[in-house]
């Protein structure tokens, strides 16, 4: 993505700030010249918010819908009363300990290329702060939540920690990122229109 | 939030991020401008506006059209959005003769102390409306102040504005409304004594008296909406306007609280309309009114449902999730 617009920013020094899941959709904040790559550190830290739809029954080996399912049970959704009991719990600080498949480093290596040589690489639980946890949507397929966390929260850890919570197994669907700090995905750019922009003659975004 | 009322009363704040309008309903539109206001360094968060609508001063023979909210309304809204102070300018003749340009120089940059300015591309302010954009970008470079000009956010193909909303509210969309507005319609009074109607249909309901003068009131019709009082969102069906089955009855507004049972005479009440189910017809009898009501709360649960209870957070789950 960061390449496409580096493209069409005729080379200039393009970056972003924090990353998104391959299978994660939303916001990202992408500075594009010297300056405004100077800035992205300053976003890096900011709290995140999320919508995120949990597959009830499946997990996987990457907390995704891109992964191998490790292990099913095939029961009903949770009632919504007990998911809100949940959802209560994971509130404030909670130890949370970064999915194998993730861009954290051990020991100087990423836990995912680790995890994709077949090593078992264990990261350390470290806390991360959930600001506000609240169901929106659920059904016989499971259910969704919008969630307001500190930068370094593994969402895909979230939710399975929440089905562990339940009693049972699951794995996220969609995930999308909607607000970095002040910065809100009904304000955001589509990749198409900024590149459109870009190459329409304007250098700066 | 700081309110302050009168120019005469205002301390100048260096830097202050300035937005000026009547922000009737604050629409998702506004708070993408106050969202804008929000990300960017320097003063304090202000909006200005007037009182009393400008028009009455302007056009007195045209009175301005009904408002989304009242003025007490609005101020919890810019609270909770993150204003941190809002100027309520007293419109009056004298004040509809300020040029553009004093109005920015002597109130903006004079009073406020403004250090940017956020407004929609269409954003008109002075005598006669003449100040537009572009005169604020031309005095934005030779007072050095900036001008934030804050993209529109576009629904069926145009701008979200008040007007619009008005529109559509009236066009008995209210669940448009809904979606522009990020959150019901409300309507708001007090819980009065009925004729007890509706209790011996099987369906008592809470009858308002309606608050809030000049407030726009939604077509007559059955609407599926949401009860709101002390800290309670109950579920409800409303009708608004007459009663053709008893024709000695005077229009009313009153909502059946779904599966409700409590005493809510004298209490302040919001009722926030999420969808409009149906017109008023007249019923032969009171048994076939009942019948009706009976699918009308069923109705009503389903679309309550299906519209998630008119939160704002389950509206954008099902705008980005599905």
């Amino acid at each position: 993505m960061v390449k496409q617009i580096r493209r069409a920013a005729g080379g200039l020094k393009t970056g972003h700030a924090g990353t998104l899941d391959p299978f994660a959709e939303g916001l990202l904040i992408v500075g594009i010249g010297r300056a405004a790559t100077r800035r992205l550190g300053d976003y890096m830290k900011l709290e995140k918010e999320y919508f995120a739809a949990v597959a009830w029954g499946a997990a996987t080996d990457t907390g995704d819908p891109t992964g191998k399912i490790v292990a099913e049970a095939y029961e009903a959704t949770p009632g919504e009363g007990q998911i809100i009991e949940a959802l209560r719990r994971f509130q404030g600080v909670v130890e949370q300990t970064p999915p194998a498949y993730s861009a954290v480093k051990v020991g100087g290596v990423r836990l995912y290329k680790a995890a994709r040589r077949g090593e078992r690489v264990e990261a350390k639980p470290r806390p991360v702060e959930i600001r506000e946890l609240e169901l929106v949507n659920r059904d016989d397929q499971g259910f969704e939540f919008r969630v307001v966390c500190s930068h370094g929260t593994y969402v895909r850890t979230l939710a399975e920690d929440l089905a562990q919570a339940l009693g049972g197994y699951a794995h996220l669907k969609r995930l999308i990122r909607t607000r970095i700090g002040e910065f809100h995905l009904e304000d955001a750019e589509s990749l198409e229109g900024v590149v459109e922009r870009l190459t329409a003659g304007g250098k700066r975004s | 939030m700081e309110v302050v009322r009168g120019l005469e009363n205002v301390k100048a704040a260096p830097g202050a991020l300035v937005t000026v309008g009547s922000y009737d309903g604050l629409h998702i539109g506004h708070q993408r401008i106050i969202r804008s206001m929000r990300r960017h360094r320097g003063g304090p968060i202000t909006l200005i506006t007037f009182e009393p609508h400008p028009q009455r001063v302007v056009r007195p023979d045209f009175p301005p059209p009904p408002q989304l909210t009242t003025l007490d309304e609005r101020i919890a809204l810019f609270e909770k959005s993150g204003v941190k102070r809002l100027v309520l300018i007293k419109f009056d003749a004298a004040f509809s003769e300020l040029t553009a340009e004093r109005f920015v120089k002597d109130v903006l940059l004079g009073r406020i102390g403004m250090g940017a300015i956020f407004v929609g591309p269409g954003h008109r302010f002075g005598r006669g409306r003449e100040g537009d954009v572009e005169l604020l970008g031309h005095m934005g470079r030779k007072f050095s102040f900036s001008v934030e000009v804050v993209p529109p956010v576009v629904r069926q193909g145009a701008p979200v504005s008040s007007s619009r909303i008005r529109k559509t509210l009236l066009s008995g969309d209210a669940r448009r409304a809904f979606e522009w507005l990020s959150r019901p319609y409300f309507l708001s009074g007090k819980v009065i004594k009925g004729d007890g109607r509706g209790r011996g249909l099987g369906f008592p309901t809470a009858n308002l008296t309606l608050a809030g003068d000049g407030k726009l009131i939604p077509p007559p019709g059955i609407y599926a909406s949401v009860a709101e009082w002390d800290n309670l969102r109950w579920p409800s069906a409303t009708h608004i306007g007459p009663r053709p089955t008893y024709p000695d009855a005077a229009p009313s507004v009153e909502s059946y609280l779904i599966g409700f049972a409590g005493d809510l005479y004298g209490r302040s009440m919001r009722i926030g309309l999420v969808s409009r189910l149906r017109d008023i017809v007249a019923f032969d009898s009171p048994t076939q009114l009942s019948q009706q009501m009976k699918r009308d709360v069923e109705d009503a649960q389903k679309t309550l449902a299906a519209e998630h209870f008119g939160s704002s957070a389950r509206l954008r789950a099902r705008r980005f999730l599905t």
